[in-house]
């Protein structure tokens, strides 16, 4: 009996570390895969979504006004004037940053890009006080620091 | 008045090498379940609904937790193998004796321990060496960077090895653990409660039961 819950245990033990090593690897091959745009997110379930095709070109470019309510060296975090809360983050941020943008909390910003799903990915951002703007996508959605450290 | 005994100081010196190797693999072990079971740090545009979210410590606290236990480990196992190289040699110059003929194949129980010994070894060999990787070169541990080289493999290449090595490891060091848990048991109980040498028992005898395991 003692043998048996000892066993019981360590396969349990050992059932939550593969879950948990195949979630973690899972969630990097989707962030792996992100900058490509093809994205493999493992809580999407666009199947109309096709290999290769991107999918700005499919949605529609809005541009909304907002300010900069926070500022790191990894985020940028915007809030639209219509209560939204974007952030620009990680190397979409470094890329902007090493571009020359140069932003201040409270900063007015247009910001540029579309919807996907429920998320707002920025393709540009224009500093509305010094007139600085960065592409941070091309016109299909591929963002430019791809491919780039 | 009865003699007291404890154990002898190599006994104790061993035990206190893998007491220390224990405490760091539990702890690197539990933080590095943490990064198992939530991968992902930031906003994520919303996508996270981990994000911010804190146990016990932040995320960042966990990787500090992490990255120094894991450092704590590679040091107390560059002592701990040293320390049983006597059973290593003797085991290299079995098997290689049992190839060419020379001695009879070992039991099952040997051949297992040692196939679980050569685990734990490659894993724990693999989880040091790209652990050490993501502490000289520590943004290699953010997503963001997947797929740049700083060197022989990408990042994401590193993060793999290091989480499914760190996997097998554990579940390799439990065995190892288990097997060894009467020595553990009995030393550590004999080093807390000094145990009365009966008629007839000498230190001798006690350091050679405890070294039989």
């Amino acid at each position: 009996m003692k043998k048996f819950i000892l066993w019981s245990l360590y396969l349990a033990i050992v059932t939550l570390l593969l879950a948990g090593g195949i979630n973690r690897t899972a969630s990097r091959f989707g962030e792996r895969f992100d900058f490509l745009f093809f994205a493999v997110e493992p809580t999407n379930h666009d199947s109309d979504r096709i290999p290769g095709e991107t999918q700005a070109n499919k949605q529609e470019m809005i541009s909304q006004q907002g300010s900069v309510i926070g500022l790191s060296a990894r985020t940028a975090t915007i809030e639209l004037i219509s209560g939204q809360i974007v952030l620009i983050e990680r190397r979409p941020w470094r890329y902007a940053l090493e571009s020359g943008l140069d932003l201040q909390v409270g900063d007015p910003v247009l910001i540029a890009g579309f919807f996907e799903g429920e998320v707002f990915e920025v393709t540009q951002i224009t500093s509305l006080s010094s007139g600085q703007s960065i592409p941070l996508r091309d016109a299909s959605g591929h963002p430019f620091w791809s491919g780039t450290e | 008045m009865p003699n007291k005994y404890t154990v002898s100081k190599h006994t104790r010196q061993n035990w206190l090498i893998d007491a220390g190797l224990l405490i760091s693999a539990v702890i690197a072990s539990l933080s590095g379940i943490y990064f198992l079971l939530f991968p992902n740090a930031g906003y994520q545009g919303g996508r996270n609904p981990f994000y911010d979210l804190v146990i016990l410590f932040t995320r960042h606290t966990w990787g500090d937790i992490h990255a120094w236990s894991g450092l704590t480990m590679v040091a107390a196992a560059a002592i701990h193998i040293p320390w049983h190289w006597h059973w290593i040699a003797s085991m290299a110059k079995k098997i290689a004796a049992v190839i060419s003929g020379k001695a009879a194949p070992m039991n099952r129980r040997g051949r297992f321990n040692l196939y679980l010994n050569l685990t734990v070894g490659a894993s724990f060999l693999l989880t040091a060496i790209s652990g050490i990787y993501f502490w000289l070169v520590p943004e290699a541990a953010h997503g963001s960077s997947a797929s740049v080289t700083a060197f022989l493999f990408t990042n994401l290449t590193w993060d793999l090895i290091h989480t499914w090595s760190g996997i097998l490891l554990i579940a390799a060091a439990v065995l190892h653990f288990a097997i060894h848990w009467k020595w553990v048991t009995k030393i550590t109980r004999s080093i807390f409660t000094p145990q009365n040498l009966s008629a007839g028992q000498t230190k001798r005898s006690i350091n050679t039961e405890s070294q039989a395991r």
